[in-house]
């Protein structure tokens, strides 16, 4: 019997879909545009999420989760970002990805036990601290560092860009455990530690807020640690090994990040639409001129291909196959066709787009991010290039 | 839920015949602008034919998965749009399963699956272009019930090899069919009648078959020879132009990989500058970005065959694979005659003829703007804009 590929969402995740539509209507455009404008953290949003339990989606079972996988994480993301917008889905991916994914597979069993729960139940938000000023995508020369004391270690370094760290509970620190130089390996000596503010004092971490344009409710951060001891049972993987937890969690990132770009784009495409369909101009809807018409219309594909992409990598992910080339490809392309589409989308809305309750605007500064974070385009190209056409490295 | 657990078998079979036939063998076939027949004897030989032809017809009984595989399979090594024979020969067997009679479907689909008969589609006219409901070809019913055919048909493929042509010809009149897409009616015919007469087309690409102009002055044709339903070619065909619209996809996606695959493999030796030219930026990355976009297409194009192989609507995602795939084969086979510079221009290194070949595919089968236009009216709901 031949044998078929299966693209088709089950009735239980179009469920999910559904639920998460009608949580979503209790937030509309203007909750979002007023915490852009403000950079305030969308706490009601937060706490719909949690109490409707949809941070228990990929909780394994015996902590009390749902027990799905990065999948069902990313049709969630998907859905609340096409309803909502990015910050929405970033919410999630914070949650489920960099806190629940992470720590369910990497952080020591007494850690599990206490975390899991708690984060599932909406206690914590969780920044994942990797970034430095002098180590953005070459992320071996990170320079914070953490030196062995008595059971544990001590953290001094500075991040940058890190994602709601003003408000996080739960820090997961990338650091250096034996100096480059030193190291066996070349991917050798970096660490990531799993880190609580509750268990910090005063003035250990310090975060600075970055004035910037992309999802504002969220916002961005240096962060400063400063003497930050960390037992050792804070260590998620092995010591000097991090680099063996990183490529598990930076694929479910692009994962992440394209379902956030794929959704984004058909809110987009989506209003675009809808208003060239309604505005009528010269006696005819301005959709059925073909210089508004095609440029959607690609978009449509584009965003269509994107999606196809990470789902394919998210159930690579989930089977426990290499999704790096499929992760890295819908991360790259879901943001380009959701950057164009919400640029065709303020195009198409003519002068109004201009204009900020239009939102359309807001959307495009959002779509703009992930062309340069979490992984800049130029990156993903290099992997490409020698991974998929095995060209030689060009840096 | 979605599963991409994958059986890699049928490729691996398709391999095992096309590999046969390397870049080697295809640069003299273009140079020579001679049909490759030695390709069409394997593929034969090997059943490829009745791939989507039921076993009790003698096919393999497989779906529009695995041809779309297969194609792709055999565009990327190494017969790039070649690879529009297995496609065709395959495909054009769906019309008689889905519209022919018995007799037709017995007398045809063995031989058919066994790679014994080319037959060409004539469709498309001067005065018609994509509008085909404005096709002016009549087929004219006579007292003794059969009919006689006048018209002209351009774009057929392969008239001077081919067994049959299928010719669309209006049964009815435009002005009196309840509507435009009614009224036209598929014959199959045999091109060597007299009052055939042919004009070899001379073009760009897709050095490997022949394409004609074709004149058709009073051809009689018995009523047994229509296929389908009469005044209803539209309705009968439109699976099948689905179906090829995704196996293009396969084939262009194919013959993008081809062009970057050599164009790579060049890049890496070739040292300009006391290095390897592949390492310059320049150079790689407007290459990975075709290969990835080459990635997305391929998935949208399994997509679109899924579906289709489970008998669902697959009409938008059809479309979008057929764009996508084109998109990135041209950016692909633009950037391989780019990568290898100068050497690009010329046939010996091959890319050229990749480059030729898909810049057929935006304005066949159907034109970019056209699927465009047709993804923004089925698939957004936009006014038509035409």
């Amino acid at each position: 019997m031949p044998r078929l590929l299966n693209f088709d969402e089950s009735e239980d995740q179009k469920l999910l879909r559904d639920a998460l539509a009608t949580l979503a209507s209790n937030f509309p455009d203007s909750y979002w545009r007023s915490h852009d404008e403000s950079g305030e953290f969308p706490q009601e949003y937060f706490d719909a999420l949690a109490t409707n339990g949809w941070f228990n989606l990929n909780v394994p079972s015996e902590y009390g989760g749902t027990g799905l996988g990065l999948t069902e994480v990313s049709i969630a993301i998907h859905e609340l970002s096409k309803r909502l917008g990015m910050s929405a889905g970033d919410i999630v991916m914070a949650i489920c990805v960099f806190a629940i994914q992470t720590i369910k597979t990497f952080a020591q069993a007494p850690l599990k036990h206490v975390l899991l729960p708690e984060l599932a139940s909406g206690k914590h938000i969780m920044s994942f601290a990797l970034t430095e000023p002098s180590a953005g995508v070459n992320t071996l020369d990170i320079a914070t560092t953490a030196r062995k004391e008595g059971d544990g270690f001590v953290i001094n370094g500075q991040k940058i860009w890190i994602t709601l760290a003003h408000k996080a509970t739960l820090f997961n620190i990338v650091a250096r455990t034996t100096p480059k130089d030193k190291a066996a390996k070349r991917t050798d000596g970096l660490t990531l530690f799993l880190v609580q503010k509750k268990d910090l004092k005063e003035g250990q971490v310090r975060t600075k807020r970055i004035e910037d344009i992309s999802m504002r409710a969220l916002g961005s951060n240096e962060v400063f640690f400063e003497d930050v001891y960390v037992p050792a049972s804070s260590v998620l993987g092995k010591v000097d090994r991090g680099w063996d937890v990183l490529p598990a969690l930076l694929n479910a990132e692009r994962i992440s990040t394209a379902s956030m770009s794929c959704g984004l784009g058909a809110l987009v495409l989506e209003r675009a639409v809808a208003y060239a369909t309604g505005r009528q101009v010269f006696g005819r809807p301005i959709g059925s001129n073909q210089a508004i018409q095609f440029p959607l219309a690609r978009s449509k594909v584009d965003l269509e291909c994107a999606w196809a992409i990470t789902q394919k990598a998210a159930w690579q992910f989930d089977n426990g196959q290499d999704c790096s080339i499929s992760a890295n490809i819908a991360a790259y392309l879901g943001a380009r066709a959701a950057f164009f589409a919400a640029d065709r989308a303020i195009q198409t809305y003519g002068g109004l787009g201009y204009a900020k309750n239009s939102d359309v605007e807001r959307h495009w500064r959002d779509s703009r991010l992930f062309r340069t974070g979490p992984v800049p385009e130029e990156m993903v190209l290099n992997f490409i290039g020698q991974r998929v056409l095995r060209l030689p490295r060009s840096y | 839920m979605p599963d991409f657990t994958f059986d890699d078998s049928f490729r691996q079979r398709v391999a095992k015949v096309s590999g046969r036939f390397d870049s080697n063998y295809w640069r003299s076939i273009y140079r020579e602008k001679r049909f490759p027949d030695e390709y069409w004897s394997a593929l034969s030989a090997d059943g490829l034919f009745g791939t989507v032809i039921e076993k009790k017809w003698g096919g393999l009984g497989r779906n529009l998965l695995d041809l779309a595989v297969g194609v792709e399979e055999t565009a990327e090594r190494y017969a790039g749009l070649a690879s529009y024979l297995y496609l065709s020969g395959s495909l054009v067997s769906t019309i008689f399963t889905k519209n022919g009679s018995e007799e037709q479907k017995k007398d045809l689909l063995p031989k058919l699956a066994r790679g014994e008969l080319k037959i060409s589609i004539a469709l498309t006219e001067e005065v018609s272009g994509f509008d085909s409901s404005a096709i002016e070809t009549t087929a004219v019913k006579n007292p003794d019930g059969n009919f006689t055919i006048r018209g002209t048909k351009q774009f057929v493929n392969n008239v001077e090899r081919a067994d049959f042509l299928l010719v669309f010809a209006r049964t009815t009149p435009a002005s009196q069919a309840p509507k435009k897409s009614l009224g036209v009616t598929m014959f199959l015919v045999s091109p060597k009648d007299p009052s055939i007469r042919s004009v070899k087309l001379e073009k760009v690409g897709w050095d490997f078959i022949d394409n004609f102009a074709i004149d058709i002055k009073d051809l009689k044709v018995s009523a047994e020879n229509i296929v389908g339903e009469l005044d209803r070619a539209w309705y009968n065909i439109v699976d099948s132009f689905n179906m090829d619209r995704v196996a293009t996809a396969a084939s262009l996606v194919g013959t993008g990989r081809l062009a970057l695959n050599q164009a790579a493999e060049y890049a890496t030796k070739r040292k300009v500058f006391g290095r390897a030219i592949g390492s310059n930026q320049g150079i790689q990355f407007p290459m990975a970005d075709a290969a990835a976009q080459l990635e997305a297409a391929e998935v949208m194009m399994l997509k679109a065959a899924s579906i289709a192989s489970k008998g669902g609507n697959f009409v938008n995602e059809a479309n979008y694979a057929f764009l996508a795939s084109e998109v990135a084969a041209s950016a692909a086979t633009d950037r391989a005659i780019q990568a290898l510079g100068g050497h690009g221009y010329y046939s010996d290194y091959d890319v050229e003829r990749y480059w030729r070949d898909v810049r057929a595919h935006k304005v066949h089968p159907i034109s970019e703007e056209l699927a465009l236009a047709l993804i923004a009216e089925r698939s957004l709901n936009l006014p038509k804009s035409y």
